[in-house]
C-alpha cells in the first residue's frame, strides 16, 4: 500500500508536464492530474502490480483528457488560444522565443501525434507502454512518434537552424 | 487517421526511413537491426542530418515541456492527504455503515427476543386460562363441597391465600352486583405454583369463581376475554403487576367485563 502512494508519488511531476504539455492551461492541467489521482486511489484496488504504476497512471489520465477533450467539442467549446500557456525561459528572451516557438509547432500537429511524442520523447515511455496508454498498437506509436518528429522539424525549420539545434 | 495507412517516407538511399530513425532514436530496435540502422548512419551524412535534426526535436520539446511544468505543484495534488482524506471518509461511511448494521441487529434481535416473548406470553397465557377454566368447572359443579374454607372465615381465606400466592388477594364484596362469596380454596397451577379460586353465587345458582396466581414478571395486559370450548364457561382474563387474574363463568363477556369492573371496585375499597 505504502509502495504504491510512493510510486504515485513519484510519477505525479511527469504526469504533471504531459498534463500541462497536452492542454496548455495550468488549472485544466492540474484538474485532469488531480482527477486521475482520485481515479487511481479508486481503482487502486483493480492495479495489479504487474505493470508499472507509472504506465497506468497516464493511461488514466489520458483516458480522462480524451473524454473531456470529445465532450468539449461537442459543447463546441472553443481552445482558449489567448490564455494558453506558454513557456518563458530565466533570463533569456531568445531562448523564451524558441520554447514559444516549439509550443506553436506542437499545436500544429494532431493530437495523437503529439501525445505520441510526448509520452516516449519526454515521459520516457516505451512504445509498449505508450501503446498500452494511447489504446493502440506499438506500430502505431512508433508512425506517430515518427511523423511527429518530422512535422516538427519542419515547421522549426525555418527559425531555428539546424547546426544550432544540433 | 490517416498518417498509418501513409507510405514511409524513405531517405534518398532508400534504406532508412523515418520510423526506423524513431525505433533507433527511442531504443526501440534489436541488436541486428540497430546495427544495421547505425551501419546506413555511417554511411549517409543525409541521414545522419536527420537523425540529428529529430533529436534536437526532442530535445527542444522535452525543455518546452520542462519550461511549462517549471511553476510549483499545487498544494492540492497530494497523494498522500488525498489518500488519508479518503480514508477518513471510508471510515465515516463504515462507522454510519456499522451503526445502520447495528441497528439492525439490534432490531432483529428484539424481533426475535419479542417474538420468543410473545409465544412464550402466549403460551402462559393459555394455559393460565385453561387451569382456570377447569377449576372453575370442576368446583363450581360441587354441591356439597365447592370450597376448601366457606365465606364465614372470609378474613382467614384473605390472609391464608393472599399468603399462599405472596400477594393481597381477599375476596372483594360482589353484593352489589348480587353475588354472594361462598369461599375460596387452594390449587396448584401446571408449573407448580399455588393458585387461588375464590367461588361466589348469583340468586339463580349460577357460580362465578376468581382465579388468580402470583405474576411471575411478565408486564400487565389489559382484560381478554376467552371462551376455550363450545360448551365451557367464559372467562376474562388480565395481568396485574403482582398476580394474573382469570374471571370464570356461565356468563357472556359484557356480564363478565361488569363483573371484573365490580372485582376491581371491589378490591380498591376493601
Amino acid at each position: 500500500m505504502t509502495d504504491f502512494l510512493a510510486d504515485v508519488e513519484a510519477a505525479i511531476p511527469s504526469l504533471r508536464r504531459y498534463a500541462l504539455a497536452l492542454t496548455r492551461n495550468p488549472d485544466a492541467a492540474d484538474d485532469l492530474v488531480q482527477d486521475c489521482l482520485e481515479r487511481a486511489l479508486d481503482k487502486r484496488s483493480l492495479w495489479r502490480p504487474t505493470g508499472a504504476v507509472r504506465t497506468w497512471l497516464f493511461a488514466i489520465l489520458h483516458n480522462r483528457f480524451v473524454s473531456d477533450r470529445r465532450r468539449d467539442e461537442r459543447r463546441g467549446v472553443m481552445a482558449e488560444i489567448d490564455g494558453a500557456l506558454e513557456p518563458e525561459a530565466v533570463d533569456n528572451p531568445v531562448a523564451t522565443v524558441a520554447l514559444r516557438e516549439v509550443g506553436a509547432a506542437l499545436e500544429a500537429l494532431s493530437v495523437e501525434q503529439r501525445t505520441a511524442l510526448l509520452l516516449v520523447a519526454v515521459e520516457g515511455l516505451t512504445y509498449g507502454e505508450a501503446a498500452s496508454v494511447l489504446g493502440v498498437p506499438a506500430g502505431t506509436v512508433m508512425s506517430r512518434v515518427a511523423r511527429a518528429r518530422r512535422g516538427l522539424q519542419q515547421q522549426l525549420a525555418g527559425d531555428v537552424p539546424l547546426a544550432r539545434v544540433k | 487517421m490517416t498518417e498509418d495507412a501513409d507510405r514511409p517516407m524513405t531517405d534518398p538511399e532508400g534504406i532508412v526511413d523515418d520510423r526506423d530513425l524513431a525505433a533507433y532514436i527511442d531504443g526501440e530496435l534489436d541488436a541486428d537491426a540497430r546495427a544495421a540502422v547505425a551501419a546506413a548512419l555511417e554511411q549517409s551524412q543525409t541521414l545522419r542530418r536527420r537523425a540529428g535534426a529529430f533529436s534536437a526535436v526532442d530535445r527542444a520539446v522535452k525543455r518546452y515541456a520542462d519550461a511549462l511544468a517549471a511553476s510549483a505543484l499545487p498544494s492540492k495534488i497530494c497523494i498522500r492527504r488525498m489518500a488519508a482524506e479518503r480514508r477518513g471518509r471510508k471510515a465515516r461511511r463504515l462507522g454510519l455503515a456499522a451503526a445502520a448494521l447495528f441497528a439492525v441487529l439490534i432490531g432483529v434481535t428484539a424481533g426475535w427476543v419479542g417474538h420468543g416473548l410473545f409465544h412464550r406470553q402466549a403460551f402462559a397465557t393459555r394455559t393460565f386460562v385453561e387451569s382456570a377454566a377447569a377449576a372453575h368447572i370442576v368446583y363450581s359443579a360441587e354441591l356439597r363441597h365447592p370450597v376448601e374454607v366457606a365465606a364465614i372465615e372470609k378474613q382467614h381465606l384473605g390472609n391464608w391465600l393472599s399468603k399462599r400466592l405472596n400477594t393481597s388477594f381477599h375476596a372483594p364484596n360482589l353484593t352489589g352486583v348480587g353475588f354472594t362469596l361462598m369461599g375460596g380454596r387452594l390449587l396448584p397451577t401446571r408449573e407448580g405454583a399455588p393458585a387461588a379460586q375464590l367461588m361466589y353465587e348469583d340468586p339463580e345458582g349460577k357460580r362465578l369463581t376468581i382465579y388468580a396466581a402470583a405474576n411471575a414478571g411478565d408486564a400487565a395486559q389489559a382484560f381478554r376475554y376467552f371462551k376455550l370450548r363450545d360448551d365451557g364457561p367464559e372467562t376474562l382474563y388480565w395481568v396485574e403487576a403482582r398476580a394474573r387474574y382469570a374471571l370464570t363463568g356461565p356468563f357472556d363477556r359484557k356480564m363478565l367485563l361488569m363483573l371484573a369492573d365490580a372485582v376491581l371496585k371491589g378490591w380498591d375499597g376493601a
